[in-house]
């Protein structure tokens, strides 16, 4: 059974306990509890801190033996509604995402204690792959003066994310998204014998990056590098290239072997499900993933494609510990991943498709 | 596709638009447009390849003798001095959600001997294109010369200049497809007696009263009829049920919501499956929403279907309603308290278990402006030439009084 206060102790308390815990040495039957219970201890501060929180769960819960019976939210409220838990002087700021363009962009607003742990998480889980040091980081995107709109908000916050585990920050596209070769061949030239940090958008480094090189017919010389890369596979799938395809693509092109694919949005920043040696993302302790059953919402069973649930022990200025995502993935096992890790391991297989359903209003723009 | 015009898709032996407004009007339920008719529902019921289309044997259905006779019937004058003739020409810009919907617009207007002027919607299924070529082959042959060279069935581009010309040749105009596409259309000038018959958004509800001992077969049955009404079209269709007045406790509506849930999940074919993939993602969101903004209470259930209590029925809450077997649920005591829940955008009320007389009687009150229609559960789609508040019968026909 989960309870509220294990150990009498305060969210801030349960919190700080589960970051000394080791990110990937909790098994899921301790995580349930520890996880669970301080979940369970946000679901009661969004009740009294957020009204419409409280307005979609009035009562209290019911007890529940695990994270499945915890409630969750559908992602995109956020993007209809300004959730937040704290009072609107507490803010510091708000980060807004679009998942693709021209949505309206999802709101979260961040008290400094909220952006704090998110900051402090993240570089708990990236020091498992990078150590302790800073590393020159060549990133695959423009700089921020550049962005404009929704980009400049959601891309720069992720660059700005990965962006303290680097130095000597270089930016290997221009304005335009073309590549930017004199500073790509200086980084290179002054680089190529270390190790290297390189992150970007999944999309950006295919498209802007390793098909430019390719069409190109440039390449360039990275061994010690390691590419971090993230945001979905949605404008990949159409060109049919897939994480194998992709790890290929770029050592082709750039010499770099190490390619580490990560999960995270915009709504948990802080934690990221990080991609191991054997291709599986993997729930940090701090975090986890429920699968559900995309016809009914049920708890699916291991091996078994469905909605991505979320949870997270860090969204304490607004209400998204637990979200429904619209993306779809599968549990492949829990505690025996070939790497070591324990807890959840899975997959993502790509977005819930879009239906669109035509009403009666649609003779059309007959007239126009 | 036509450069200047922008038509990508004319059946007719008629040449042009003008040309099947020119031509001369065959007269009120004429004998040629009858033996049309009754051919179309013969290849319509009697060929193989129709059958896994619903829509198109409802359609053959529809068209049976004895119906046609009826409607017949309504059209001639009961008085040896009146005449009816038909009004001329009639423009229809028919709906894209259903895919027969042209076919019912066109056959009312036939049948009332005008010449028609069709422009089809843009979705495209294989049950449209098996109506188009079941009327290509009649308009073929010699015996429906007449019809084919009055009639035109069209697709062509929004922004083409051919809107502006069809304006000027109606003397009637059938506007499917909503507010806005009813304005956008309106805005081509027609001739000043043109008739408009306009086809607004609205929403359609019913009415269920369980009885004082729900007996489960028939509640059953009730749901069976609800979900023969909502499954269609996605529940998209103006006539399709979005909102149930709930006339027994609480015990009983969840019994219910139960027994919709099944009948939903057992109808599903697996190409409905497939698209019902998002289906309970977008119901949450919607319940989630509602529930926040303290509009609505917990779903009673969120599968196949949907069921949300909710407080308050307005346009903002049908605006967000987005189908695919999401009803909103509220609860009264009695019949009375539909009084004030009837706004002028109700188009059709389906009851079950509930007095015709009580019901007429209800309705009778003028301060109700809804329901346009009230018929038995299990009936909402069945298309009538009484429809959405209008006569098409009368609005389509000119009635000359000889005294």
């Amino acid at each position: 059974m989960l309870k509220e206060t294990a150990n009498n102790m305060s969210y801030p308390e349960q919190l700080e306990a589960l970051l000394g815990q080791a990110v990937y040495e909790l098994p899921q039957a301790e995580k349930e509890q520890q996880l669970g219970s301080l979940l369970l201890a946000l679901h009661r501060h969004h009740q009294l801190q957020c009204n419409e929180y409280s307005q979609l769960y009035p009562q209290p819960l019911k007890a529940t033996e695990n994270m499945a019976g915890l409630p969750y939210l559908a992602v995109r409220l956020f993007k209809l509604l300004d959730l937040k838990s704290v009072a609107d002087d507490e803010v510091l700021k708000c980060l807004s995402s679009s998942g693709t363009t021209g949505q309206i962009p999802a709101r979260i607003y961040l008290d400094a204690v909220t952006s704090r742990w998110q900051s402090k998480t993240l570089v708990k889980i990236l020091q498992q792959f990078l150590g302790k040091q800073r590393l020159p980081m060549l990133i695959i995107d423009c700089q921020a003066s550049h962005m404009s709109g929704a980009a400049l908000n959601a891309r720069s916050a992720g660059i700005q994310g990965l962006a303290m585990f680097g130095r000597n920050h270089t930016y290997a596209l221009n304005a335009d998204m073309s590549p930017n070769w004199a500073a790509i061949d200086a980084f290179c030239a002054q680089h190529q014998h270390e190790k290297v940090l390189i992150f970007g958008f999944t999309f950006m480094v295919w498209q802007y990056f390793v098909k430019a090189l390719q069409q190109q017919g440039r390449s360039i010389n990275l061994p010690q590098g390691h590419l971090f890369h993230s945001g979905g596979w949605k404008k990949l799938q159409s060109e049919s290239v897939d994480n194998a395809t992709f790890k290929q693509g770029v050592e082709a092109s750039t010499g770099i072997q190490q390619v580490t694919n990560f999960y995270g949005m915009a709504e948990q920043v802080g934690t990221v499900f990080m991609e191991c040696s054997h291709g599986y993302l993997h729930a940090p302790a701090t975090a986890d993933v429920i699968m559900r059953n995309c016809f009914d919402l049920s708890e699916q069973p291991t091996g078994e494609q469905g909605l991505i649930q979320v949870l997270s022990a860090l969204p304490f200025s607004y209400p998204g510990f637990s979200l429904l995502t619209e993306d779809l993935g599968t549990v492949h096992g829990v505690d025996d991943c070939e790497c070591g890790r324990k807890g959840k391991y899975f997959t993502v297989q790509g977005r819930l498709p879009k239906v669109e359903l035509r009403g009666c209003s649609d003779t059309a723009a007959a007239a126009v | 596709m036509n450069q200047s015009t922008g038509i990508q898709y004319q059946l007719s032996a008629a040449k042009t638009p003008q040309d099947v407004s020119n031509a001369s009007l065959l007269g009120v339920g004429s004998d040629v447009v009858i033996a049309f008719l009754q051919a179309l529902s013969a290849r319509l019921l009697k060929s193989p390849q129709m059958k896994p289309y619903p829509d198109i044997i409802a359609l053959g259905f529809w068209l049976r003798d004895a119906q046609v006779n009826q409607w017949l019937n309504q059209l001639r004058p009961h008085n040896a001095n009146v005449l009816i003739k038909p009004v001329g020409c009639v423009v229809h810009y028919t709906p894209n959600n259903v895919d027969s919907m042209f076919m019912y617009s066109w056959i009312c207007a036939l049948l009332a001997g005008n010449n028609n002027i069709v422009r089809l919607g843009s979705g495209q299924s294989e049950a449209k294109r098996l109506l188009l070529t079941t009327v290509e082959a009649l308009f073929a042959e010699p015996a429906f010369h007449a019809v084919a060279e009055r009639n035109m069935l069209l697709y062509f581009d929004k922004t083409s200049p051919l809107n502006a010309e069809l304006a000027a040749l109606a003397d009637a105009r059938m506007l499917w497809g909503g507010d806005e596409s009813v304005q956008r259309i309106r805005e081509f000038a027609a001739k000043p007696r043109c008739r408009d018959i306009s086809f607004a958004d609205r929403y359609s509800a019913t009415v269920i009263d369980p009885g004082a001992e729900s007996e489960s077969a028939q509640l059953e049955k009730a749901a069976a009829l609800l979900w023969q009404d909502s499954k269609a079209h996605h529940q998209l269709a103006c006539s399709s049920p979005r909102v149930i007045f709930w006339l027994g406790d609480d015990d009983s509506l969840r019994q219910f919501a139960a027994l919709l849930n099944s009948q939903a999940e057992q109808q599903d074919s697996a190409p409905e499956r497939l698209v019902g993939q998002s289906r309970a993602n977008e119901h949450l969101i919607t319940a989630q929403l509602l529930q926040m903004q303290g509009k609505a209470d917990a779903p009673l259930c969120n599968k196949r279907v949907c069921l949300l209590p909710v407080h308050t029925l307005n346009d903002a809450l049908l605006a967000q309603h987005n189908g695919d077997g999401l009803f909103y649920v509220k609860s009264i005591n009695n019949l009375a308290a539909l009084q004030n829940e009837l706004p002028a955008k109700v188009q059709t009320l389906t009851y079950w278990g509930v007095e015709q007389g009580a019901l007429l009687k209800l309705l009778a009150d003028p301060s109700i402006q809804g329901v346009d229609r009230c018929v038995s559960i299990g009936k909402a789609l069945t298309f009538a030439p009484d429809w959405d508040g209008y006569r098409l019968f009368t609005d389509l026909t000119r009635y000359v009084h000889l005294d």
